[in-house]
């Protein structure tokens, strides 16, 4: 196994077991920031509650496009970009890799090498640890909210505390190895990884939704098992978004749509048809 | 000078370039719904949300050639996929699954937006008729009752229209000359203010 061997070795390492080896790190580090604010009765009371709101709430969201969404409910099964490939290889005879590296261009290399370094990583999923909220609806402004119950096992889930391409991976493809170990949790204390991320920023708990997960930051979620939408425990939008989408029916009694506003309906259709199907409940929520 | 950075055909959503920034813009292209992102999501969006780059750097003069393309662009990919973005019976599909208070905003905003405006009469006629249809609204009294009013308001609004209108046809028939002479549109218009508020006036 690679655990413990520095990323250019030939061995994969495996992510998930890295994450449950940090546990006692993860525990010493969230118990010195709790014994830094012994003195401060507030900021106290305000790390216990957001541990407790985190553990109690705590969910993968993967936002979704309704494009993405509605594939991904019709299709039943959720393909990262190996998969996309492997189809698309399958559909015209040729090589799923030749695929993937024309999708991919100029960032193929720093993919691959993040890729390469972990066991598995062909089949990782990806979201972001929720307690509320749309998400991060730079992704898709639809949440899909995952079951708890999908990623409980320390050996198929791990949280990190940023984007694993976008802050552990340099420029030129070096993987920052002793950062990312670092940052790893295993399910169980994903909430340490939060406190310690946020501690500084926790203000009123209405903003803790936001703070934890939107466009401007999130903990990320890798996950192995094949996300399907059974898995799902809810779909979350943004209300103003919500409201859009239905103004946008409304006006196709009056105007001919763009194309764009025609495939946004045809997906929006999709995605309600499939909820309704799955009795999947959709829910609004506030502006963050 | 925008450039469009990176695309995904499918659904229109698009990274371009404004001078020093990078917006994410998605239909329908509102100011609103522009989103501030770095070169770290492009880098995202390409390798897993299935943005693609565009082989050759694309430059638009400004906003309304930009999303005339991604536009096109959707409308060319849906093409391929066999998809036609003319389905007629899309809106009425979504208003089946539309939830009750999204249907009695639809009223009150047709009953706002729409029926002071002859030209959106139509519209208004195939949605309400449509929402009259649905088993939702039948089983809401309310709703459907103010739905069934809003119809004959709409219908009276018609019919009013169609009587000054036919009015206007007898106003050319009787005074030709003048018609002739001003048009029938300033005629009409002459009498109706004169109908209206009996003062005389230049016409």
């Amino acid at each position: 196994m690679g655990f413990g061997q520095e990323q250019g070795e030939s061995t994969e390492m495996n992510l998930f077991r890295i994450a449950s080896d940090n546990v006692n790190s993860l525990e010493q580090r969230g118990q010195d920031l709790r014994e830094s604010n012994a003195g401060n009765p507030d900021a106290l009371d305000r790390i216990d509650r957001f541990v407790q709101r985190v553990q109690a709430d705590g969910r993968i969201g993967v936002n979704m496009r309704p494009w993405i969404l509605a594939r991904f409910l019709s299709r039943g099964v959720y393909t990262n970009i190996y998969g996309w490939a492997a189809e698309m290889a399958a559909l015209s005879g040729s090589d799923a890799e030749a695929f993937v590296g024309k999708k991919l261009g100029s960032y193929k290399d720093k993919r691959q090498a993040f890729d390469s370094a972990f066991e598995d990583s062909e089949r990782f999923g990806y979201g972001a640890l929720t307690i509320g909220g749309a998400g991060a609806e730079h992704y898709g402004e639809f949440c899909f909210v995952i079951r708890d119950a999908f990623a409980a096992d320390v050996k198929s889930s791990a949280y990190l505390r940023g984007d694993s391409l976008n802050d552990y991976m340099t420029a030129d493809g070096t993987l920052l190895d002793s950062k990312m170990r670092q940052d790893l949790a295993p399910p169980s204390h994903r909430h340490c990884l939060a406190l310690l991320k946020h501690a500084p920023d926790l203000g009123a708990a209405s903003d803790w939704a936001a703070l934890l997960c939107s466009s401007s930051g999130y903990i990320e979620a890798i996950f192995l098992p094949d996300l399907k939408p059974e898995d799902g425990e809810e779909v979350r939008v943004r209300a103003s978004r919500y409201r859009e989408l239905w103004d946008l029916t409304f006006e196709s009694f009056g105007r001919k749509l763009a194309a764009g506003e025609s495939a946004l309906q045809a997906h929006f259709v999709e995605v309600l048809t499939e909820l309704r199907d799955r009795s999947l409940p959709c829910v609004e929520v506030p502006q963050c | 000078m925008l450039s469009l950075v990176a695309l995904s055909r499918a659904d229109g959503w698009a990274v371009v370039r404004d001078g020093k920034h990078l917006l994410l813009v998605h239909p329908p292209y509102t100011r609103m719904g522009q989103r501030p992102v770095d070169e770290g999501f492009v880098e995202t969006a390409v390798s897993r949300l299935a943005f693609q780059r565009p082989q050759q750097p694309m430059e638009f003069s400004g906003w309304q050639p930009l999303i005339a393309h991604l536009n096109g662009e959707v409308e060319k990919a849906r093409s391929e996929l066999g998809q036609s973005l003319d389905d007629a019976g899309l809106s009425e599909r979504l208003l089946e699954l539309a939830p009750l208070p999204v249907l009695r905003g639809f009223v009150e905003r047709a009953r706002n937006d729409l029926l002071p405006n002859p030209a959106a009469w139509a519209g208004a006629e195939r949605l309400l008729l449509a929402l009259l249809r649905l088993p939702q609204v039948s089983g809401s009294p309310e709703l459907h009752g103010a739905a069934l009013d809003l119809l004959g308001a709409l219908m009276d609004a018609k019919g009013q229209r169609e009587r000054a209108l036919a009015q206007a046809t007898v106003n050319i028939e009787r005074f030709p000359r003048i018609a002739g002479r001003w048009g029938g549109a300033r005629l009409n218009r002459y009498l109706g203010a004169l109908a209206s508020q009996p003062t005389l006036m230049g016409i």
